[in-house]
């Protein structure tokens, strides 16, 4: 079996999230617009259009405490139109509280947080009108069916005659809810409550959407039609999505970037791939991948030989396989293979070990809890 | 299409009508409050509304019943429909005063408890329109009850004794009533979080409610037995004093229902939002309605009824006067202690609302949100008040106001300069307590664990203490305290009454809380400067054009924020 070892993702920066500083001080904080604005360089040598250049979503310096406790501290990203941005951290991190806040269901202490220029301090009204959130769970109301829900929220949101129907119909649609239509909601499963709740974020058009652990509690199969879901969101209706969960395999799959947050202060923040480096630049690791290599025979020999390699670094030996980190290109992966083949090295498995998301979060991560 | 086409079958047809009659509805509710359309369609399938439904509707046909049966032949001879009547306003009232306000209570704390608020509250409805919402459903629950009733009270029409002009005033009353009750109740329910306060709110609610319902019914309504017989009896041979008094109470009534909505409105407001603004004019409002009425009462009276006539009136202003000044001074201390506890700063957003003339700026100031202007709105609610006594007390006991101003200072005032020294020794509490709770606010303000609700205890703390100390030395024998003398200055009640009766302390008593009073507001003066200084500065024209160029140039609300600040 060949695998190919993940390479850079195609998006570019201007699709990722600017970098923050894990500790900054308030002078920091004033002089944090430099880093975003080196973004914004890069964006403009990309040639970009200035549409693309603002970003839909961004937190400046927000705080968030609860008399003592620090929830949220100092937290600085920003998200692009089309953008899906996982927001990952252990249990009591702050991403709720976070989330809450974007939602204009809380208050910062202090710093704020723009939604398409919008502050979510000064501006909630017009904020609530481009943002749909997605809470972690949601209370339903009794005696009423799907058809009713959505129109109710539709009306809330000021839509009228046509327009309201046009909503309703084109969430249930979206959601595949139709056939559900006139079911009780408190009647529904926990997947097709989540479709529900999902199609009531949407039934405005919000332009950033807020998902607090949208998974959570849904059989694989209703997880991976979310996914898809939020996949479409992003790739064909350009909505921004800044999404949580514990489900970190599920993020990595429909995430661009990611956000790790720990005890209210950001740890980590970039693509999923720069994430990935974050954390075999903290184990003191220079390779891009760590390649596997299973031989019928000669595993101490194939070690070696390795280990004279261009590119090929901490080469060990483990349960029958030989593992080394390799440094450098795709291309340079298939000629170390032609290499071993043409030497005679009876190779059954070539592969890479991909470092997913979730051995980013764990090395990243200290596990600690406020 | 009509349905007797015959190209049409009679079950499509059917269908074809019951859509079109829906689709009529789908676009008729547009014009409806969201909150109402989504309740009455809950409502029409809810098992707590048929039941009640039901139950209103079988207790109305048991009344018939039994009281067919009591009345025997009496029902055609005698004037039984004043007794009927009671009985079917006895089952109707229960839902009126006690199921549809406590319903409305319970609904909104509901969506709390159930947690659908947060997503009803970032939707693009306002927090009044919520409240509007909620009490239209209450108020369509009551057409409803009322509508079950109805027949009934149509059947009572036919017995002797049923005077319509009584009935139809006992139900307005009612329903005015109950609709007040449902507005008490929303604003109730957004005062209380946590699940203790939840339940000692719904027991206190619940005896308040069942207290309206046993005072409009117990007694026997023939025979004047409770508020809505004693009404009826007063109906009857009322001359226009009985609609004038009516007059007065609905507007009072009108005033609360409009405070509570504002209040109810403002918790749900959004904290960067102006929660004050309209608490504080409607406040205001209240207290001049009050003493306008109370003066215009003065003034007709003075110059129609000289005479015997005035004399009694006169009487009965200076009995009156000292409670409704209490009364009213209660009303300014409350609403002073929560203006005057607010943050000190004004928000982005309601800065962008601020006028933009100097002069207009100025006339804002106090009933704009945060602390110091808190105080200069105390100060002025104060003002007014005191400047409405000596008005009301000048026109009653036809002296000048000035006269009676200098008569208030004096240790040895007339009777009727007791009024307003008593006006005056009670303003100046309320501005110590008021001014303590600003004093407090601006000192905490940069604190993050002390909120506007801590101060507002603390204040209310240092009232209690203040009263409960010479109390408790009273208890232990002290013989200092047995009569009123400086020591127990602190309590208002024993001052004021000291005051009113003229006693030996009463002009020292006067002139020491006087000067505590003005104490207090020169400690207050950096906090009035602030408040005036912060919207005097603010450039709202440019703070607007900021924020809507924000959305087309982000990051130019940074060159505002920095340089200016939103004062």
């Amino acid at each position: 079996m060949l695998v190919v070892p993940p390479v850079s993702q195609h998006h570019s920066v201007i699709r990722g999230i600017s970098m923050n500083p894990t500790e900054t001080t308030d002078e920091a904080r004033e002089t944090e617009p430099a880093e975003v604005a080196a973004t914004d360089e890069f964006v403009a040598a990309e040639g970009l259009l200035e549409e693309e250049r603002r970003p839909t979503l961004e937190l400046r310096g927000l705080c968030r405490y609860f008399g003592k406790l620090k929830a949220v501290h100092d937290v600085n990203f920003r998200a692009y139109p089309g953008q899906v941005l996982g927001f990952i951290g252990p249990n009591g991190a702050g991403k709720t509280t976070t989330m809450r806040i974007l939602a204009t269901l809380d208050t910062p202490t202090d710093g704020d947080a723009y939604v398409c220029g919008y502050s979510v301090v000064d501006d909630p009204d017009e904020v609530r009108r481009i943002l749909g959130f997605m809470p972690d769970s949601f209370g339903k109301y009794h005696n009423m069916n799907v058809v009713e829900y959505l129109d109710f929220y539709a009306r809330a949101y000021g839509f009228n005659g046509a327009r309201r129907r046009d909503a309703v119909e084109r969430v249930l649609v979206f959601t595949e809810l139709r056939k559900l239509a006139d079911k009780a909601i408190t009647t529904l499963s926990k997947g097709m409550s989540q479709r529900l709740c999902l199609g009531r974020t949407l039934i405005h058009d919000p332009q950033v959407m807020i998902l607090d652990e949208p998974a959570a509690g849904l059989d694989p199969r209703a997880r991976v039609e979310l996914r898809n879901l939020v996949r479409l969101l992003a790739t064909e209706m350009e909505k921004t999505v800044l999404i949580s969960s514990h489900i970190l395999t599920e993020l990595g799959a429909i995430c661009d970037s990611a956000a790790i947050i720990e005890a209210g202060q950001i740890l980590a923040s970039g693509t999923i791939e720069e994430i990935r480096q974050m954390q075999r630049t903290r184990k003191g690791r220079t390779s891009h991948a760590t390649l596997v290599v299973r031989v019928l025979d000669e595993l101490e020999s194939v070690a070696r030989w390795l280990a004279d390699q261009p590119h090929c670094s901490e080469v060990e030996v483990e349960d029958g396989v030989c593992r080394f980190g390799f440094s450098g290109e795709p291309r340079g992966q298939h000629e170390l293979l032609r290499r071993m083949l043409e030497l005679g090295f009876e190779v059954v498995e070539f592969s890479g070990h991909v470092e997913s998301l979730e051995d980013a979060f764990m090395s990243i991560t200290e596990g600690i809890t406020q | 299409m009509s349905t007797a086409d015959p190209a049409i079958p009679a079950p499509a047809a059917e269908a074809l009508r019951e859509r079109a009659s829906s689709q009529w509805m789908d676009r008729a509710s547009d014009w409806f409050n969201p909150i109402l359309v989504k309740e009455v369609r809950q409502s029409l399938k809810s098992r707590q509304f048929v039941v009640t439904f039901m139950l209103l509707l079988v207790g109305a046909w048991l009344v018939s019943f039994l009281s067919i049966m009591w009345m025997g032949n009496a029902i055609e001879y005698g004037a039984v429909a004043p007794d009927v009547f009671w009985w079917y306003y006895f089952v109707l009232a229960f839902a009126m005063f006690v199921i549809v306000p406590f319903t409305a209570f319970r609904s909104l704390l509901a969506e709390r408890d159930e947690n659908t608020y947060d997503l009803l509250s970032i939707t693009t409805l306002a927090p009044r329109e919520i409240v509007r919402g909620k009490l239209l459903s209450s108020l369509v629950q009551l057409f409803i009850f009322y509508s079950a009733v109805a027949p009934f009270i149509a059947f009572t029409s036919m017995l002797k004794g049923f005077s319509w002009p009584e009935v139809i005033y006992v139900l307005v009353l009612s329903l005015l009533v109950s609709v007040l009750a449902c507005a008490g109740c929303l604003m109730a329910s957004t005062l209380v979080r946590s699940r203790t306060w939840q339940g000692l709110m719904s027991l206190a609610l619940l005896v308040g409610l069942f207290g309206i319902f046993l005072t409009f019914t117990v007694g026997d309504f023939a025979d004047g037995g409770g508020i809505a017989g004693a009404i009826v009896d007063l109906t009857l041979d009322q001359s226009g004093w009985f609609w004038c008094a009516n007059g007065v109470a609905v507007l009072v009534a009108g005033s609360y229902f409009v405070l509570f909505q504002q209040v109810t409105a403002a918790q749900l407001t959004f904290e960067a939002g102006n929660r004050s603004t309209g608490i504080r004019i409607t406040c205001f409002a209240q207290i001049w309605l009050v003493w306008c009425g109370v003066f215009g009462f003065l003034l007709y009276i003075s110059t129609a009824y000289p005479g015997e006539r005035w004399t009694d009136l006169y009487r009965l202003f200076r009995e009156l006067a000292p409670p409704l000044t209490a009364l009213s001074l209660v009303h300014v201390a409350a609403i002073g202690l929560f203006a005057s506890s607010e943050n000190e700063k004004l928000s982005h957003r309601v800065s962008r609302s601020v006028p933009t003339s100097g002069p207009f700026k100025v006339l804002a100031t106090p009933w704009l949100p945060g602390c110091g202007r808190g105080f200069a709105y105390t100060l002025l609610c104060l003002a007014s008040l005191f400047a409405l006594v000596v008005t009301c007390s000048a026109v009653a006991f036809g002296e000048s106001p000035l006269q009676l101003v200098v008569a208030g200072f004096d240790g040895t005032a007339s009777r009727e300069g007791r009024i307003v020294q008593f006006a005056l020794v009670g303003c100046s509490y309320v501005a110590i307590y008021s001014g303590l709770g600003c004093l407090l606010s601006r000192l905490f303000g940069g604190v993050n664990e002390v909120r506007s609700a801590h101060v507002r205890v603390v204040v209310l703390l240092s009232v209690l203490f203040a009263i409960i100390v010479p109390y408790m030395l009273r208890s232990f024998g002290l013989r200092a305290f047995d009569r009123y003398s400086l020591l127990i200055i602190t309590v208002p009640f024993d001052t004021m009454g000291h005051v009113l009766r003229g006693g030996d302390y009463a002009g020292v008593a006067t002139t020491m809380l006087l000067f505590a009073a003005s104490l207090v507001t020169a400690l207050n003066v950096p906090a009035l400067a602030a408040g005036f200084g912060e919207i005097l500065t603010t450039d709202a024209r440019r703070l607007r054009r900021i924020h809507d160029a924000r959305h087309a140039e982000p990051g130019a609300e940074d060159e505002i924020d920095v340089a200016d600040g939103p004062g």
